[in-house]
């Protein structure tokens, strides 16, 4: 891309359309909405952790909608099967073959609702299939479809009856986020709307998912400058040394970063990342990550409060060394 | 105890309030000294008024109207006399206090300050007594901070001291007395305002405060008591004067220094003209001449011979020479042979040649004079007066620089008592004249002194030390000139007292010749100041106007003439050897041992013989610079005149005031730099440097703080949007790695805006 004109992206108006789009179903969340969109962008998946009836589905479906993707929705539940997840090879008596009828992942956008109440079984299933961008199913090897995107959402961990996700498993996401409670005014405004008839069904597709890979590619286009890389490696490093945290961010963390920057700078319409992108990204990006100590814990030493000591301590690089 | 329920009034605060009172009234009691001020009890007693009225926190209207009340009294008191309640008492003087008030208030307007009336200055000290009072309880309640205060109270009094008539010492003991108290019960206020609550902090710790007092006590009574070193600086007086004057006098004008008559002030310096003594004179410290020499000692010009009651003349008697053969001292007398080099000043101007002990011989080739065109020279001596020079009938020779040779002669003082009392008839003649009308006390002191001695060693030694015993003073400021009629010795024997070099080798002069003793009186330097040590224990010596001086020399026949110094603080080199063979005696005794020493230690280290000797080396500097400090009566360093005092303080204010400005100095190059330097390649450098003001200024840019964020904060500080402008620019730059959207120029006059406004 030629630098000069890094600030001409062709997909920002677009995403901003989106973004006010799934704002007209989903009231007063537009950051969620946002780094919902960076994921989609920066070919990541998004971990909610929240109590029902906030607004995840609507958001997704909303997002779906918005793109004219096609959406699944999977209700993980304790008995529920891999198979139930990837798809089965069926027998067709007719056709005296096996016909493979897919899965509830097999859609461009899917919601994999309270999923950690399945067991670790289904729920590597559907992570592998979240990481690789393909699943195997009686040994042939199937893509996903393409864009790809995965919104899960978990039950906060102290409810009963849960399987928590493990550490390796967690570090698959790109963002883990709460959506929260709207506030007075706003649950207002969601009543209001839904009142008469839902907002969700007129919603219309602004844009198409061809154009959605097309700004995928814009995305990985936008600049990072090597003091801004060096930034993220020594935030991400910070985490590994920090006192209350026994097992830091991976490597994985790192690039995930860099990369829902470069999406969260595209989104502003800037062809390069700024430390404030990753800024902005890290307690998304990195919270669900750490591991604290049991020291920690015991002072009530939270993830969040962690990574917003690292932002406080790690040195912004303002390129001093730069003398053009 | 109603008035106890304010804050700031226990008895405990009313103390320590009382202590300020004491502390201020210091800053009235010298004002009678040193302004016209009078009746100072009644500014005292107005000063306590007020400091009651504002510790009574009485409220505003009534505390001015009490104030106006006593101020009014206290004019009444000092102007206008009478009883105050009555018809024509308190009444008339608000009258005439109304029209004082409205005829200076138009003086003031008129800007006319010499005009206005000694009463309306009186009523507004008053007032600013009044104001004063209150900011102290200000001070000491609110803020608690009260050091600066006593610091200006000390530096007000040392001042003063210094500088006027007023004698700071007792007053300094009291600050100090005060002072302590004060601040050791305010840090208990403090203290206790934090531990305790309001009710403990009314009742006065009395232990606390006991002891207190007598810690106080007992460290300044120790301090008063212990023996103090003498001040380690001269006065500063003179050589502040001499900043501000001494520009004004010329080399010429001291060497030709004319009589005062009238108590003028003449300025320290060799003179010809000595026939008028007497009066005050100022520092002089410009350098006469630079010496190298292994050997100290005055260097000695010139004497004198008739004494005329009220200063000194000389018969003429030059001789032309070609050796200098008049006899300073007879070969009797052990003497070592010395060589010096005189290097004088270009503002010097003399003829005559300065040396220590006798001059044996002047080096013809390293003579360097000036004088008028095609005129040659001679060496002419004056063996009367022992003094040599070079003359060319009425034309002006000036010496620059020469080199000699000369013996520093060692007097053994039994020789010297032993000496035999018949006098060459020509030194008789010469030597012991006195003026018909001196009076006849001089003589009978003279008597009174030598009491008991029968030698002229030992009367020439009492008399020397008469002076150093007696209560005589050495000044030269405050000495007065002879009235007419009085003679110059005997005003200062019996009347002054005080005086400098000239009135006490006169004075010994005149003592001795009454026994007829002849005596007469030398003009010269004295060693001056070491500069530093050059070769084989040559030293270089600064001689100055300062070091001009005038001692003795009283005669003793088949020895010669032996210098003698009755001034007091002055010590003059010469040896006299108690005792040659006791002397000899100590060194044999000393040379055996050492050598038994050698022997019994045969297998000693030479290293550290080497290295004792050097030690011996390297002390003996030091104990003879210690010595001619002594010998100099005060210990002033030469480094500390007018010039470089000058000097450090216009460096200093200049470096205060450049480190001061060292930001708006810093932040003026860069705009200058980048007004002639700075182009689109430039602008992140510029930014940088920006940051960098602005965090020298105190915009401190957190460790995970990024641009953006501590540009916005930037711009809420100064209410403008430039930073934000300016910081993305740089992102795009720094982040963005873009140039192509620089544009110095379009940027150039937020940048400075900004810097100027970091700077400033």
């Amino acid at each position: 891309m030629d630098r000069d004109k890094r600030d001409v992206m062709v997909g920002q108006p677009l995403i901003q359309n989106i973004v006010e789009n799934v704002e007209s179903v989903v009231v007063g969340k537009r950051r969620e909405i946002e780094l919902s969109m960076i994921a989609m962008l920066s070919g990541g998946h998004v971990l909610l952790e929240d109590v029902p009836g906030v607004g995840k589905t609507m958001m997704v479906r909303a997002i779906a909608k918005s793109l004219g993707a096609e959406f699944k929705r999977i209700q993980f539940t304790p008995d529920l099967l891999p198979s139930d997840v990837t798809g089965v090879s069926v027998f067709n008596q007719k056709s005296m073959e096996f016909q493979f009828r897919p899965g509830p992942v097999m859609a461009n956008i899917v919601l994999a609702d309270e999923i950690n109440r399945t067991s670790p079984k289904t729920q590597s299933a559907l992570l592998e299939a979240l990481e690789e961008g393909s699943v195997t199913i009686d040994g042939e090897t199937r893509n996903l479809q393409d864009p790809f995107f995965v919104l899960a959402t978990q039950n906060p961990i102290e409810y009963g009856g849960t399987y928590p996700l493990p550490e390796a498993q967690l570090d698959r996401f790109l963002f883990k986020f709460a959506i929260g409670y709207p506030s007075d005014i706003e649950e207002l405004d969601v009543l209001n709307r839904v009142e008469k008839r839902h907002p969700i069904e007129e919603v219309t597709p602004v844009t198409t998912l061809d154009e959605l890979v097309v700004m995928q590619r814009e995305v990985l286009d936008v600049y990072v400058d090597e003091i801004v890389k060096r930034y993220i490696v020594s935030l991400v490093n910070a985490s590994r040394k920090h006192a209350a945290v026994s097992l830091g961010a991976s490597p994985r963390a790192s690039i995930m970063l860099m990369k829902a920057s470069q999406a969260y700078a595209y989104m502003q319409g800037r062809g390069y990342v700024l430390p404030d992108d990753v800024k902005f990204l890290a307690p998304y990006a990195l919270t669900h990550r750490l591991l604290l100590t049991s020291d920690a814990k015991l002072t009530n030493t939270t993830a969040e409060t962690v990574v917003s000591e690292l932002l406080n301590q790690v040195v912004v690089p303002t390129g001093k060394e730069m003398t053009r | 105890m109603s008035l106890l329920h304010k804050p700031n009034q226990s008895i405990f605060h009313g103390l320590v309030y009382g202590l300020m009172f004491f502390l201020l009234w210091e800053w009235l009691r010298p004002f009678p000294v040193f302004t016209d001020t009078g009746e100072l009890h009644v500014f005292v007693w107005f000063m306590l008024v007020c400091f009651v009225v504002v510790f009574l926190q009485l409220g505003f209207v009534l505390s001015f109207v009490v104030v106006l009340f006593a101020s009014v009294y206290g004019l009444h008191e000092i102007f206008y006399g009478g009883a105050f309640f009555s018809a024509d008492g308190g009444l008339l003087t608000v009258q005439h206090l109304w029209g004082e008030v409205v005829h200076n208030v138009g003086l003031l307007m008129a800007w006319q300050l010499y005009e206005v009336t000694d009463p309306f200055r009186t009523f507004v000290m008053f007032l600013l007594l009044a104001l004063v009072s209150y900011l102290l309880y200000y001070w000491l309640f609110y803020s608690r901070g009260i050091v600066v205060f006593v610091l200006a109270t000390v530096v007000y009094v040392a001042v003063l001291d210094t500088f006027t008539n007023v004698e700071g010492d007792a007053a300094i003991v009291r600050i100090v007395v005060t002072s302590f108290l004060l601040l050791s019960l305010l840090h208990l206020v403090r203290v206790r305002g934090q531990v305790f609550n309001a009710q403990t902090m009314r009742k006065v710790p009395v232990t606390w405060v006991v002891l207190l007092i007598v810690v106080v006590v007992v460290s300044t009574s120790v301090g008063f008591a212990a023996p103090k070193y003498e001040p380690q600086w001269r006065d500063p007086v003179p050589v502040i004067e001499e900043a501000l004057s001494g520009e004004l006098f010329e080399m010429s004008d001291l060497s030709l220094s004319s009589p005062s008559n009238g108590g003028g002030a003449q300025q320290v310096g060799y003179s010809d003209d000595d026939s008028e003594l007497g009066g005050g004179f100022s520092q002089n410290t410009r350098t006469v001449f630079h010496a190298e020499t292994d050997q100290v000692g005055y260097w000695r010009g010139e004497s004198k011979n008739i004494y005329t009651g009220r200063g000194w003349e000389a018969d003429e008697a030059l001789v032309d020479a070609d050796h200098f053969d008049y006899p300073m001292f007879s070969d009797v007398v052990d003497a070592t042979e010395h060589k010096a080099s005189v290097t004088f000043t270009d503002e010097a101007d003399f003829h005559l040649f300065f040396y220590p002990g006798q001059m044996v011989e002047v080096n013809e080739e390293s003579l360097s004079y000036d004088i008028d065109d095609g005129l040659t020279p001679e060496f002419l001596t004056d063996a009367l007066h022992g003094s040599v020079g070079l003359y060319e009938g009425s034309a002006n020779v000036r010496l620059n620089e020469y080199e000699m040779t000369f013996q520093s002669p060692s007097f053994d003082q039994e020789m010297l008592r032993e000496a035999p009392k018949d006098d060459p008839d020509e030194v008789t003649h010469y030597f012991t004249d006195l003026p018909s009308d001196l009076p006849g006390r001089v003589g009978d002191l003279a008597e009174e002194i030598t009491e008991g001695t029968d030698n002229r060693y030992d009367q020439a030694k009492a008399i020397e030390a008469y002076f150093k015993e007696e209560d005589f003073s050495y000044e030269t400021d405050d000495v007065p000139v002879p009235e007419k009629g009085q003679d110059y010795v005997d005003q200062f024997l019996f009347e002054t007292r005080r005086g400098y070099c000239d009135n006490f080798s006169t004075s010994m002069v005149v003592l001795l010749r009454t026994l007829d003793v002849p005596a007469r009186w030398v003009k010269g330097f004295t060693e001056g100041d070491p500069l530093a040590q050059l070769d084989d224990g040559v030293q270089r010596y600064e001689v100055s106007n300062d070091n001009a001086h005038s001692w003795v020399e009283v005669f003793f026949p088949e020895i010669g003439w032996v210098p003698f110094e009755p001034t007091i603080g002055y010590d003059n080199d010469v040896e006299f050897e108690a005792d040659s063979e006791e002397v000899s005696l100590d060194i044999d005794l000393d040379n055996d041992e050492n050598e038994e020493d050698r022997a019994n230690e045969e297998d000693a280290d030479l290293e550290e013989d080497l290295e004792s000797s050097q030690e011996e080396d390297e002390s003996e500097p030091s104990t003879s610079d210690g010595e001619d400090e002594k010998d100099e009566g005060i210990g002033a360093a030469s480094w500390f005149n007018a010039q470089s005092l000058f000097a450090s303080v216009i460096v200093m204010a200049f470096v205060v005031v450049a480190y001061r400005m060292r930001y708006r100095l810093i932040g003026l190059y860069f705009l200058v730099y980048y007004r002639r330097f700075g182009h689109d390649e430039r602008f992140g450098q510029a930014y940088q440097r920006l940051l960098w003001m602005l965090e020298c200024k105190g915009v401190h840019r957190y460790e995970g703080e990024t641009l953006r964020e501590y540009a916005e904060r930037v711009d809420e500080l100064f209410s403008k949007p430039s930073m934000r402008y300016l910081t993305e620019q740089y992102e795009k730059l720094c982040y963005g790695g873009c140039v192509d959207h620089l544009d110095w120029k379009r940027d150039q006059k937020l940048w400075e805006d900004l810097l100027k406004e970091a700077s400033s």
